[in-house]
């Protein structure tokens, strides 16, 4: 029974004023301790995000130096595909306890413009697409958007309310960047514009901080009621998967794939799901997943969130932390992070009650995705 | 149209393209069997065979979907602002979409407007495509 063991987080922020190996070593130190074990007891390791290494993270966290490893593509697939990895080292009997790690200066130091730099497809973007004055994910994003409104009707009061639910949310999480600042509808809207129809608030935050976890082949001790199995996971890339302009079906992402082979693996489907951690760069992507997810018809994203449905009380809570949108942008390692506490029962004040299964999603660069069902040991 | 980025027009995946715009022709890959695609890559994503030739397609389309970007990373652009990126369905067989500036008024853009392609000399011998309304 494979499952996360542990969690870890340093303090989100502007200006860590720290190194990525001093972030690194608080992460995974909190994670193992958490997970209950020594560090000589971890024999895997995951960098996740194309910042760090193993060798980052090995002397920092107390680790033996002969781990078995393994390096996910960098990108917002990373951390919910790392589980996929982390389950092939457990599962070819490599490793029994992977630490998986992020850690970035992602504020202060390497900022969205280098990251792009680390995406596939280079030749396109520099070659074909700058001298067109078409650069950044959110200008990319926004043109997936844009036709979903033409098609569907989706409207910017919709894209509010995946915002409004997000920073909701953050205000009753301490960790939260934008915890302590309240989100009004009038204030989304009246945000500057970045790239059409997204605006400020639709945007994700930059952060510096760390996030780990352990994944396990069982509960190491105790009785177990901290281990949070994971029952699936998934990853998949859509057709034409280093660029969107002529996918034979627009709205065709790695999650299309990757939902469905999860469900079934796992044996849950979409209405099993107590809640939702939905990887969140823009808030579109969070409209688009959920419909490929199966939460909503296709096309009803955006009904589906001004219901209220994925805020605070809804039917399916979503991004119960805030987010990337609010809490910080950990490339979603915080939102594994957040599905652990809630099926520990140990969410506070957003606690979803009685929740035993969550799904959480990862999305990267031209959409390669990704879906991890977790279940609460309480169940 | 302003500035536009210069692409390197000896690219292997795209000197043709560069070649065709130099003559003011949109010109997209063509494979053994007669698949045409884009973006520009070695091998037809449809069959597989490698892509061995070129083939000209139609200087109009319509606009499938579109940004208006208000901020940008590419400092050439940034005197430009706000400006319009749209995604133009070209009516090729099949349609084939493909990114590009639009010299459109941002209040006036919407979906299914009908474009024509023209091409601004970015440095002698490098011309590079953008919209404008037909």
């Amino acid at each position: 029974m494979t499952g996360i063991a542990g969690v870890g987080q340093t303090q989100y922020g502007r200006r860590s004023g720290r190194s990525l190996q001093s972030l690194v070593a608080e992460a995974s130190r909190s994670a193992i301790a958490d997970a209950g074990l020594r560090p000589a007891q971890i024999d895997g390791v995951i960098p996740v995000g194309g910042y760090i290494y193993v060798e980052d993270v090995l002397a920092g966290a107390g680790l033996p130096l002969q781990v078995a490893d393994a390096l996910p593509a960098p990108g917002g697939n990373a951390a919910v595909d790392s589980l996929r990895l982390g389950c092939a080292l457990i599962g070819s009997g490599q490793a029994a306890n992977v630490l998986i790690v992020l850690a970035k200066n992602g504020s202060s130091a390497s900022r969205i413009d280098d990251r792009i730099k680390l995406l596939p497809g280079q030749q396109f973007r520099t070659q074909l697409e700058w001298p067109q004055g078409w650069s950044a994910p959110v200008e990319w994003y926004a043109m997936i958007c844009r036709r979903h409104m033409v098609d569907f009707g989706t409207t910017k009061d919709q894209l509010a309310d995946v915002s409004l639910a997000a920073y909701s949310f953050a205000q009753q999480n301490p960790r939260a960047m934008q915890h302590g600042r309240p989100l009004t509808r009038a204030a989304y809207h009246a945000a500057p514009m970045i790239a059409d129809p997204y605006q400020l608030y639709d945007c994700c935050q930059e952060t510096d901080g760390a996030a780990a976890i352990v994944l396990s082949a069982g509960p190491s001790g105790g009785d177990g009621t901290r281990f949070v199995e994971l029952l699936a996971v998934a990853a998949g890339r859509p057709q034409s998967p280093d660029e969107l302009s002529n996918r034979s079906d627009w709205y065709d992402i790695g999650l299309s794939h990757a939902a469905p082979f999860a469900y079934e693996q796992a044996g849950v489907g979409p209405a099993d799901m107590d809640g939702a951690m939905i990887y969140d760069c823009f808030t579109f992507e969070v409209l688009h997943q959920l419909e490929v997810a199966g939460f909503c018809e296709k096309g009803k994203g955006g009904p589906f969130a001004a219901s209220g449905a994925i805020g605070p009380g809804g039917s399916l809570p979503v991004n119960t932390h805030g987010g990337l949108l609010a809490e910080g942008h950990m490339t979603g390692m915080n939102h594994l992070a957040e599905a652990v506490r809630q099926l520990r029962g140990e969410a506070g004040p957003v606690q979803i009650e009685g929740a035993r299964h969550i799904a959480v999603t990862g999305w990267g660069d031209w959409g390669d995705g990704s879906m991890a069902i977790l279940r609460s040991p309480r169940s | 149209m302003k500035s536009q980025q210069v692409p390197d027009t000896s690219h292997p995946d795209f000197a043709a393209f560069w070649a065709g715009c130099r003559e003011h022709r949109l010109l997209v890959p063509r494979c053994p069997n007669n698949h045409l695609s884009w973006p520009p890559r070695p091998v037809c994503p449809r069959c597989f065979e490698w892509n061995q030739g070129w083939t000209e397609v139609p200087g109009r389309g319509s606009l499938y979907s579109w940004t208006v970007i208000y901020r940008t990373r590419l400092q050439l652009y940034v005197p430009s602002l706000p400006y319009v990126v749209g995604m133009i369905e070209i009516s090729a067989a099949p349609p084939l979409r493909i990114v590009g500036r639009c010299e459109i008024d941002p209040a006036a853009v919407r979906a299914g407007l009908d474009l024509v392609v023209a091409f601004h000399e970015v440095r002698p011998g490098v011309s590079v495509p953008f919209w404008r309304p037909a």
